[in-house]
């Protein structure tokens, strides 16, 4: 798939760059003190890579420290991780597992801080990767197994806002 | 009568490869992921067909063909197994052809020792912190057993030592490690991640020493015998583990050398056919060594071809010619790649190429870039590297899991059949990905 231009902007800026200046965005930073919840999510098909790992600190019912870990990601994957982990951090681990991870309001707040009102599929396949993973690092911490990694094809139908989610947790 | 050294081409040999002599898109492969299996040449390939063509049958005769009927086609397998055996043993400078025992590759000779030694409670292992897993994990499982034997789940079995900043071995930190329990050193001979090597004169001070505590060494050789003269007896050594399929012999395909009373004091660890004189319905006799060790019908062809493998590497070629000519190449890729290093890109391991045999690693932040060059560098050239975490992943955890992930890397090994005009075409590659690293990272899956 062709990496879109938001998200090579993204990337290009406030991945790469900082990366380049011998930091790590702030998402990509070890995470201070234990974990309580990890996970790891493949994301894409059959590859091998783009591997993302997903530490989590849970405490008081809310996300007060998270860690993403690219194992030879590309680019989407990377920006997905980025924004998202900043999404999560403070928010309740309740509203977070509430998430249907295949709809596509879900998408709206990571869209808009991607700038891509365009919402282009690279962006949004890898949102869903990376929310699957951060929900199955907060089912970890709470001492429940990780689901199961589904395709998120970009090219298939959208299931729907109203999908029920496969578990209660 | 191997080749000269310092008149080393590899055009001699290349003709030899005929995996070499594929086209793509009009050009030809262009290998450099040696350090995990190289390719073959056409003596090996022979004497693996050799072995379906015109003997395909069972072995089992080890040194003595005892157990099974001497026929026709047994007659001759029995034959190669010994010669194979014996050219392994001298290659590794072994006392006797009984003291090599075949295995599927150096993973499975590394299990065999950890889980044979029997080690107790307050028994310690010392290692590096930059072992491959090969040698990390059975250990790790013989210190999981020993604590839950102990009901301590803290009790110290394993100890490491660390590295130079820069990765290279470092003798006062491994001295330190050991102790009077100190009962094994199982430490990696070359470093698969960044190929710097423990040199003869190290590697028998701490034989000495671990020897003077009532120890054994250890040794995985993975990463040496393929690549120069190593001699167990001279060394020290008490066990060695290597691979085959990584010095042009047959896939699963790797030796165990245990010193001969160090080889018989080991509990065998997969047992049943093969590995007995005789057995009853409540107890069971075990063969000599190497026989018990070799639970089950062998790769048969795999032996016929280590022995050609051998040959071709040791005798054809020379390990003097191989060591020359990989310094040679990987001067000349260090000498290309350096100025392209910087932010995004790092070398892990020493900058001086000649602490680094045959290998150069890269390291970025960025497992885009990391991909992008190796996805640039097979499409646009053929070129075969490898990316990841080679089974470093605890060093690699300890070090890079700052830099936001410790598994973007990309690791160029090489070996005799190369050329200087191949690492070219490679850094090429990685100069047109560095020109612009964003736009080249497209089309990642």
């Amino acid at each position: 798939m062709t990496i879109s231009h938001a998200v090579r902007r993204h990337y290009a800026e406030r991945i790469f760059a900082v990366g380049g200046r011998g930091e790590v965005p702030e998402a990509f930073r070890p995470l201070e003190g234990d974990a309580t919840g990890r996970s790891t999510v493949e994301g894409c098909r059959g590859g091998g890579k783009n591997v993302l790992e997903v530490r989590v600190r849970v405490n008081d019912g809310r996300v007060e420290a998270i860690s993403m870990g690219c194992n030879l990601c590309n680019p989407a994957m990377y920006v997905a991780a980025d924004i998202l982990g900043r999404w999560a951090r403070g928010r309740a681990a309740d509203e977070i597992l509430a998430l249907e991870a295949r709809s596509e309001e879900v998408l709206d707040p990571w869209f808009e801080a991607l700038r891509a009102p365009e919402r282009p599929a690279d962006a949004a396949e890898k949102f869903r990767y990376t929310l699957w993973a951060v929900q199955n690092a907060l089912r970890d911490d709470r001492g429940l197994p990780a689901r199961p990694t589904p395709d998120f094809d970009p090219g298939a139908p959208t299931m729907g806002a109203d999908r029920p989610s496969e578990e209660t947790v | 009568m191997p080749m000269a050294a310092d008149s080393f081409d590899p055009q001699a040999v290349r003709g030899d490869f005929p995996s070499l002599a594929r086209l793509r898109g009009g050009k030809p492969p262009i290998y450099l992921n040696n350090t995990c299996m190289t390719l073959r040449p056409r003596p090996v390939i022979e004497a693996i067909t050799a072995y379906y063509a015109e003997f395909p049958t069972c072995g089992g005769g080890r040194l003595d063909a005892q157990g099974r009927s001497s026929n026709w086609f047994q007659g001759e397998l029995h034959e190669h197994e010994v010669e194979s055996r014996r050219l392994m043993a001298e290659l590794l400078g072994a006392a006797s052809p009984s003291e090599i025992v075949w295995t599927r590759n150096a993973t499975e000779a590394l299990n065999i020792v950890a889980h044979g030694l029997q080690l107790e409670p307050g028994d310690e292992v010392v290692g590096c912190v930059r072992e491959h897993n090969s040698n990390l994990v059975p250990w790790l499982e013989v210190e999981r057993e020993l604590r839950a034997r102990a009901g301590d789940p803290e009790l110290v079995v394993r100890r490491t030592f660390d590295l130079k900043p820069d990765g290279a071995f470092d003798l006062a930190q491994a001295l330190e490690a050991i102790s009077p329990r100190t009962r094994v050193l199982a430490i990696g001979h070359a470093s698969n991640l960044d190929g710097t090597r423990i040199s003869d004169e190290d590697l028998k001070t701490l034989a000495d020493r671990v020897h003077a505590v009532g120890g054994v060494l250890v040794l995985d050789a993975a990463q040496t015998v393929p690549h120069r003269h190593v001699d167990v007896q001279a060394l020290g050594v008490d066990f060695l583990a290597c691979s085959i399929h990584k010095m042009c012999g047959p896939t699963a395909m790797g030796a165990l050398y245990g010193r001969k009373e160090s080889l018989t004091a080991l509990r065998p660890f997969i047992v049943g056919g093969d590995t007995v004189s005789d057995t009853w319905l409540d107890r069971v006799e075990y063969k000599l060594p190497p026989g018990r060790f070799e639970a089950g019908l062998q790769h048969y062809a795999g032996m016929v071809g280590t022995a050609a493998a051998i040959r071709y590497v040791r005798d054809h070629v020379g390990f003097e010619a191989i060591e020359a000519h990989e310094r040679r190449l990987n001067r000349h890729l260090t000498h290309r790649l350096l100025p392209l290093l910087g932010d995004h890109l790092q070398l892990l391991g020493p900058v001086d190429a000649d602490q680094r045999g045959g290998v150069l690693t890269l390291a970025s932040h960025s497992g885009a870039l990391i991909n992008a060059i190796e996805r640039q560098a097979d499409r646009q050239a053929n070129v075969m590297v490898r990316v990841g975490m080679f089974c470093s992943n605890a060093y690699l955890h300890e070090r890079f899991d700052t830099r936001g992930s410790a598994a973007n890397n990309l690791r160029v090994s090489v070996y005799f059949y190369n050329t200087l005009d191949e690492l070219d075409v490679f850094a090429d590659v990685v100069e047109g990905v560095l020109a612009d690293p964003v736009a080249a990272m497209d089309e990642g899956a």
